[in-house]
């Protein structure tokens, strides 16, 4: 197994050098002068130039690309065009926000997804079932956009149940150490803050959780159904196991192996994807930051917001492969094949 | 016993309305800030923080372009109109403690020119500086006594007091510059109303009051910027409470606001226009007649009506209505299709021609829906023969080749910096403004309005510059290098709690005189 994670982590370098290269292609060869978007119509020619220069963009793209690359190796990503703060640091600020929230989301679509297909796989077509049919089919389709405003508009705004937009309330102050401020807040003894916290994150967590949610079930549901006709389900039957036992004990763990497949794919669209959720509920993530980022052209934020996403999606599917053994044993990782 | 309890009881939940009784003003608008220093930022969610962090040598008058004393409490102009020598105000202090003086002007305004100064090389242009020219009209700029700063010009040049007024020449510390370095434009300090408290990104910013503020101490305790990028979301959250007040109103929320009795809705003339540009340098726009036939042809009331839903005025001149010099007996071309198709016969164009019509595909402040606006132009010309195809690109690409005249009709605007109307008609009409990038995108060259407008630039007395103006705008009219399209009216929505605040021609946002009632 250690070899196996070993081998693993040694693929990951190539393959994120592939996607720096491939990102600063496509942003350096596409049309659009980053200086004259920022400068817009008070562009002079003296400050298009003196912006260019300031911002490498007056090099051929080999050395600019080299720069960039040597700069990665020691650590450093660069300023941001737009900001002039380090990307690191504009990273830093904001990947926790977005990592929160496709935690909680991830979470709910779990739970819910779970549940529904458990519940439609054991009680196949009953009502049970053709309601999380048409409950997953209603996710899918549903535009996350829609959705979330119209979740805005009946909860928070006619009901007033949760707030409109925003993490934390305007007045809760939370000291960000690891910018996960569930755990700030619990670890600072804030209770009434982690409140307002879980307040704030409940209604983008159900809008970015329905998709996942509703993949998870019928992902749940199909792969349930097949092992429960599996031999040793009816022998664990025979043996008078109580049926829940039989569920969720036999038979949810060996048809776990595709669910956890589905998991680790929607977690990693998510992290890169929340752009939309992240406008709706002015969630301060690392979502919209870089789509503003390709529309100001601010070549190295996208650059340095790509790979961190690149490299949670990753790690997170290096996570699942070793879960894969953790959960059949039989699968074994060998040091060849 | 039960009294005491109900003593208790009564103290705790009157310390908790204590509480939620801070007079906090929450502002919420569409993007979070770049950056706080003035001198670098350029985009209005900066400046709109800066503005009440910081306080300039002069500002303008409630709701007009007028200046009047800030941080300098008089001035003089030199005979040769070359030195103006500021006294500054006595006993202002930055929010860091230490003293505002000559030496703090020197330092603001130097670093952004004076390429020995050590803090000049800072990462980014000074985008203002530069735009404005400032480099061309300021020479030097002297501390000649703790409280007395001469500014040397290259040349007289009257609209100089106005940009002084801007943003940009705002004041900051500087010992906190020196103490922060590259890190400033996120610690602030200023001597203004407001001071910098915390920034959490894409989140807030919140600023404290000025308890020292040499103009009154403000009346609300705390202001706090939100970003709620999603307009809907930001009206939910107005109508909630969740925020005070909020502008950039979309036209379709405008009939919402009006009947909500909780909301009042602040509406103004801007200080902008949107336009159409014939390029004289390609065929047949060089023609007076084919650009008066243009003029002619577009129905520019029902523009407004349509695609502004009321939010805009008509426009006649190039500067908006609200700007002094704006020559109110300058009457429009009339929408006349069929004066249009005779003036084309006239020119040579019986059976009218075929040309191109560039639109940008974002949104701009003077221009919400600009291919829209677009294609309701390019009905009306088909109607009086002219058959103009759109052109777009993303927009970056698309002020790069506008700028290099590459268009033969081209949609722009502009907003204006300083309330000056020397700031409108020489930036973009002059004919000093044709070489790349070319702000001038008619590429009129007239060597009558040049003269007028750099006569206007040195003379300082304002009646005389008045006079000129209006000749410029009679020149311009007669020309018609441009169809001037719409002036579009700025918009903010406050809860009915919030007294005291008013809109700025300028489209700047002040909140040292907010009240909240509560």
């Amino acid at each position: 197994m250690a070899g196996f994670v070993l081998r693993r982590l040694t693929t990951i370098v190539p393959t994120l050098l592939g996607i720096t290269v491939a990102v600063f292609l496509m942003v350096h060869l596409v049309p659009g002068d980053p200086a004259q978007v920022m400068l817009g119509e008070r562009a002079t020619l003296e400050s298009l130039e003196v912006l260019r220069r300031e911002l490498g963009l007056d090099q051929p793209w080999y050395v600019q690309l080299g720069r960039y690359l040597g700069g990665l190796a020691s650590g450093d990503l660069g300023r941001s065009i737009k900001s002039h703060t380090p990307v690191s640091a504009e990273l830093a600020t904001r990947f926790p926000a977005t990592f929160e929230l496709t935690l909680a989301a991830m979470v709910l679509a779990c739970a819910i997804g779970l549940v529904a297909g458990v519940l439609s796989a054991t009680r196949r077509n009953s009502i049970w079932d053709f309601a999380g049919l048409a409950a997953s089919l209603a996710g899918v389709s549903m535009p996350i956009f829609w959705l979330g405003l119209i979740l805005i508009l009946f909860l928070a705004a006619n009901l007033g149940w949760f707030p409109v937009a925003g993490r934390v309330s305007a007045t809760t102050y939370i000291e960000a150490r690891t910018g996960l401020f569930l755990i700030d807040s619990l670890v600072a003894g804030n209770f009434r803050a982690f409140g307002d916290v879980v307040h704030h994150l409940f209604l983008p967590a159900l809008t970015l959780g329905t998709v996942p949610a509703a993949v998870i079930s019928r992902m749940t549901r199909s792969s349930l159904l097949e092992v429960l006709h599996e031999d040793y389900v009816r022998t664990a039957r025979a043996k008078g196991l109580v049926e829940w036992l039989v569920v969720l004990r036999h038979a949810l763990r060996n048809a776990f192996i595709p669910v956890l497949t589905v998991i680790s794919l929607q977690f990693g669209y998510l992290l890169g994807g929340a752009v939309i959720t992240e406008t709706i509920f002015a969630w301060p993530g690392i979502g919209r930051w870089l789509l503003l980022a390709v529309y100001a052209r601010d070549f190295r934020a996208i650059q340095g917001g790509v790979l961190l996403v690149s490299l949670t999606f990753v790690t997170i599917n290096l996570i699942a492969d070793v879960l894969y053994a953790w959960i059949d044993p039989r699968i074994k990782y060998r040091e060849s094949s | 016993m039960g009294s005491r309890w109900l003593l208790l009881v009564l103290v705790l939940l009157s310390s908790s309305c204590e509480g939620d009784r801070t007079a906090t003003l929450v502002f919420g608008r569409g993007g979070d800030s770049v950056g706080l220093d003035p001198a670098l930022e350029s985009d209005g969610e900066s400046f709109k923080v800066c503005d009440n962090i910081y306080d300039s040598l002069v500002r303008f008058r409630k709701e007009s372009t007028d200046i009047e004393p800030a941080l300098a409490t008089s001035w003089m102009v030199s005979d040769d109109r070359l030195t103006w020598t500021f006294i500054l105000r006595e006993g202002v202090k930055f929010h860091d403690g230490t003293p505002f003086d000559a030496e703090a002007v020197v330092f603001s305004l130097g670093r952004q020119f004076q390429k020995d100064h050590p803090h000049h090389e800072v990462e980014g242009a000074y985008q203002y500086w530069n735009s404005m020219s400032m480099s061309d009209i300021v020479k030097d700029i002297r501390s000649v006594s703790p409280h007395r700063v001469d500014v040397e010009l290259h040349r007289p040049t009257a609209p100089f007091l106005s940009n002084l007024a801007m943003g940009f020449c705002s004041i900051v510390s500087p010992t906190a510059v020196r103490k922060w370095g590259e890190d400033y434009p996120h610690n602030p300090v200023g001597t203004g109303p407001f001071a910098f408290a915390e920034w959490i990104k894409d989140d807030r910013i919140v600023l404290t009051r000025n308890t020292d503020y040499w103009d009154g101490v403000p009346a609300v305790e705390r202001v706090i910027f939100r970003s709620i990028p999603e307009n809907s979301v930001r009206l939910i959250a107005l109508s909630q409470g969740a925020i005070s007040g909020m502008d950039n109103l979309v036209p379709d929320f405008i009939p919402n606001i009006e009947a909500n009795p909780k909301l009042k809705l602040l509406k103004q003339a801007g200080m902008n226009v949107g336009y159409l540009a014939m390029n004289m340098d390609r065929h047949p726009f060089h023609l007076l007649k084919v650009r008066r036939a243009v003029n002619h042809a577009i129905n520019k009331q029902a523009i407004v009506d349509n695609l502004y839903h009321g939010l805009a005025n008509v426009a006649v001149n190039p500067i908006p209505p609200t700007m002094w010099s704006y020559h109110e007996g300058i009457v429009g071309y009339a929408y006349d299709p069929a004066r249009a198709r005779r003036l084309l016969a006239e020119a040579g164009f019986p059976e009218g021609f075929k040309t191109t019509l560039w639109a940008m595909p974002v949104p701009r402040p003077y221009m919400p829906q600009p291919l829209k606006l677009a294609q309701a132009i390019q009905a009306d010309l088909k109607a009086v023969g002219i058959e103009a195809e759109i052109v777009t690109y993303e927009w970056g690409t698309y002020l790069d080749k506008v700028q290099r005249g590459q268009h033969d009709m081209g949609l722009l605007g502009w907003t204006g910096d300083n309330g000056d109307p020397d700031n409108f008609l020489y930036v973009l009409l002059d004919q000093s403004a044709t070489a790349f990038p070319a702000n001038n995108i008619a590429f009129y060259r007239s060597e009558e309005l040049h003269e007028l407008l750099i006569q206007a630039q040195v003379e300082v007395n304002v009646e005389t510059r008045t006079d000129l103006y209006r000749r410029a705008q009679e020149i311009i009219h007669r020309d018609a290098p441009w169809t001037p399209l719409v002036h579009v009216a700025q918009t903010a929505a406050f809860g009915k709690d919030v007294a005291g605040f008013s809109l700025h021609p300028t489209g700047r946002k002040w909140f040292k005189d907010v009240t909240l009632n509560r």
